[in-house]
């Protein structure tokens, strides 16, 4: 699903040259639809983005179908200007460029008297006041446009001779001061994604990434590889933004959570705990944890004894994961890819959620060539690696936790009880009836757009159309006046589910159009799609219209929904469209569900 | 001649590299401005892995003048593998 290649991995002139060859070769040949339009702006010349851009946005699953580099230091005029190239770009995602030197220039003079840090403070609080306003009026002017910011340096202060971090000739409180303002920015509006740029090149540091002869000759002030890890962080987040994260970390035991094998070295004779490569171990392990908490799946997947593994987990004191951090596991002597395909079947989650940390090459290029859907991570051969390994990899990152995120994990684990009382129940009505459901449904707000545009992204199985809506997206639709969109929450007997599904009508003239309607994989087989039906349908017609009309469109993921329709008394209509009178029929909820509608209309 | 320089210039350019003669003044080709010669010459450094020096990117305005200029800075890699393993 995407090609995730390390974020900021260390490039090599061959491979940046590479980069820049395939980028080339998209430019030349824009791949068809859905492809973005994406227009650049910056206060320093970034000519030679374009391809490298093109090839990190193909690599991270969102292709361009153009990127249009505006001239550079006219931010302010191709912003406000109704009549400038941005807007006759109409982009789908805009990319705003900044640096410190050009937006503090007073500041950074080699000549002059310098600035004291009042002045210097003032003319930061200016600027950032400046730039939200020019992105208040681009974006109100593109209601789709996603927008990422980024404000790149210095490379050095003002001031290099004093040394004190106090010293006013340093300008380091003014230059934090923008840094903070910039990044403040992502608080304006939830289509602007800031990209802390400073933070992320760190690690590479930023002389690697300057070229005084880009500058001196052509107002450059990154190079080919600053160019290209600005391409990387742009793609990164614009993919973390649509919530194309993973979900699942599978990984391998002996040798990957402790050194050695438990089955030959026993309990006490594997490499775990609080000193040297057996901290390593426990770090990997804590690393696991926090992944879990910010809502990835952990399932294990070993080849081994079972005893042995749970004689680790119950008496190893160093052990940092217990057994009910596991959503699920397999432990036993099958093939990793068979294990791997009936764990995807457990979670009831797609095999492209799936990231494989294994520390055999063996098993990671088997699972690669039976799986390829899955991402097999290349963890380090040394154990001392892994851990800022697995804290850095980009499988699953997104730009703000949600809720549901956060309570992903304990979520999964109540859903084994939920199956325990299925087992236990004489007929699926009694099992309904007994889970005691609150359904409830809400116009999507301000407050859950962000997790309406993931299940967008996320949902495969349940999931009549697939239109992976991004916010910006949503959030047009949400005032266009004729569409209304719904989350659905469920809770039960055993917890609260959050919101797992979402419905978008489109309102016509005697008939409304379900544009979307997915849940996700966590509550289905409950009856909630007759909910949402028996909704849809009763505001169809308090809107006055007579027909609801559904759609179909199949991918390789929801057959199982393609006899929805049918199942609910609709009519085939052609094209994949279906068409239910409701002065003849209309749907009704479960009378086992409890169903709660929120939505001021 | 100059195959892989001409495959580079072509993709700067957008033509085919046949269509570039191996007398070319490449500050003369069709559209030709200061930042295809920078690009040029990002592209070449990366393909090569040497650095030119600020004051050289402006003079290397020939295939000739590149093709030595690329030899002297890193023979192995300008040279067909044969020759370079020595068969």
């Amino acid at each position: 699903m995407r090609a995730v290649e390390p974020l900021l991995e260390p490039l090599t002139p061959k491979a940046l040259a590479e980069r820049r060859r395939r980028g080339l070769a998209l430019l030349e040949r824009p791949p068809a639809a859905p492809a973005a339009r994406v227009a650049v702006l910056s206060t320093f010349c970034v000519d030679l983005l374009a391809p490298l851009l093109a090839e990190a946005l193909t690599r991270w699953d969102r292709p361009a179908s153009e990127i249009a580099v505006g001239p550079f230091g006219q931010v302010a005029q191709q912003l406000l200007l109704s009549s400038s190239e941005l807007y006759a770009t109409d982009p789908d995602v805009l990319l705003l460029v900044l640096s410190v030197e050009d937006l503090l220039e007073p500041l950074f003079a080699p000549v002059g008297p310098g600035l004291p840090d009042a002045a210097a403070a003032a003319l930061v609080d200016r600027r950032v006041e400046e730039l939200c306003g020019w992105l208040g009026v681009a974006l109100g002017r593109l209601p789709r446009t996603t927008c990422c910011v980024t404000l790149v340096g210095p490379c050095a202060a003002p001031v290099e001779q004093v040394l004190s971090p106090l010293a006013p000739e340093r300008g380091l409180g003014a230059v934090l001061r923008l840094h903070e303002g910039v990044r403040g920015l992502a608080e304006s509006g939830s289509r602007i994604v800031v990209i802390d740029w400073e933070w992320h090149v760190r690690a590479q540091g930023t002389a690697a990434l300057h070229d005084p002869r880009l500058w001196y000759l052509a107002r450059m002030r990154l190079n080919p590889r600053g160019l290209a890890t600005l391409a990387e962080l742009v793609a990164c987040h614009l993919a973390a933004e649509r919530g194309a994260a993973y979900k699942v970390a599978a990984v391998d035991l002996d040798g990957v959570l402790w050194g050695g094998v438990v089955g030959e070295a026993g309990v006490g004779g594997i490499e775990l705990g609080e000193e040297g490569l057996g901290l390593a171990f426990q770090d990997f392990q804590r690393e696991l944890l926090r992944l879990r908490e910010l809502g990835v799946l952990l399932v294990a997947c070993s080849k081994n004894n079972p005893q042995d593994v749970a004689a680790v987990f119950a008496e190893h004191p160093a052990m940092v994961l217990r057994r009910e951090h596991f959503a699920a596991q397999r432990v036993n002597w099958q093939d990793k890819a068979t294990n791997l395909g009936e764990l995807a079947r457990e979670l009831n989650v797609g095999l492209d959620s799936f990231v494989f940390f294994d520390d055999s090459p063996v098993e990671r290029a088997w699972v690669r060539q039976a799986l390829p859907e899955v991402a097999v991570a290349e963890l380090p051969a040394d154990p001392v690696a892994r851990p800022g390994m697995l804290r850095s990899c980009p499988y699953f990152r997104r730009i703000v936790l949600t809720d549901v995120d956060r309570g992903r994990a304990g979520a999964y684990a109540v859903e084994h009880q939920r199956r325990d009382l299925a087992a236990s129940s004489a007929s699926f009505g009694q099992f309904l009836a007994s889970l005691d459901q609150q359904a409830r449904i809400e116009l999507v707000s301000d407050a859950t757009l962000a997790r309406a545009a993931q299940l967008c992204q996320r949902t495969n199985q349940f999931n009549l159309t697939t239109k992976r809506y991004s916010v910006a997206e949503l959030e047009a639709m949400r005032g266009d006046g004729r569409t209304e969109l719904y989350t659905l929450s469920v809770s039960d007997r055993f917890g609260d589910s959050g919101i797992t599904g979402l419905a978008i009508l489109r309102l016509g003239e005697d008939e409304a159009e379900i544009d979307t309607l997915l849940m996700s994989c966590r509550v289905l087989g409950r009856r909630l799609e007759d909910v949402l039906l028996a909704f849809l349908a009763e505001r169809t017609q308090a809107l006055g219209a007579r027909f609801l009309v559904g759609q179909f469109e199949p991918t390789a993921k929801n057959a199982q929904v393609a006899d929805l329709y049918l199942a609910h008394r609709f009519e085939p209509a052609g094209a994949g469209l279906f068409r239910l009178d409701l002065q003849q029929h209309r749907p009704t909820a479960p009378a086992e569900i409890h169903v709660r509608v929120v939505a001021s209309v | 001649m100059y195959e892989p320089l001409k495959r580079i210039l072509a993709e700067i350019v957008g033509c085919a590299p046949e269509e570039i003669p191996d007398d070319a003044q490449i500050t003369m080709l069709e559209g030709w401005d200061s930042l295809h010669h920078l690009e040029f010459i990002l592209a070449l450094e990366a393909e090569f892995d040497i650095h030119i020096q600020a004051e050289e990117i402006r003079e290397l305005v020939s295939l000739d003048l590149i093709d030595d200029y690329v030899r002297a800075c890193a023979p192995a890699m300008s040279e067909p593998q044969g020759r370079a393993d020595g068969i």
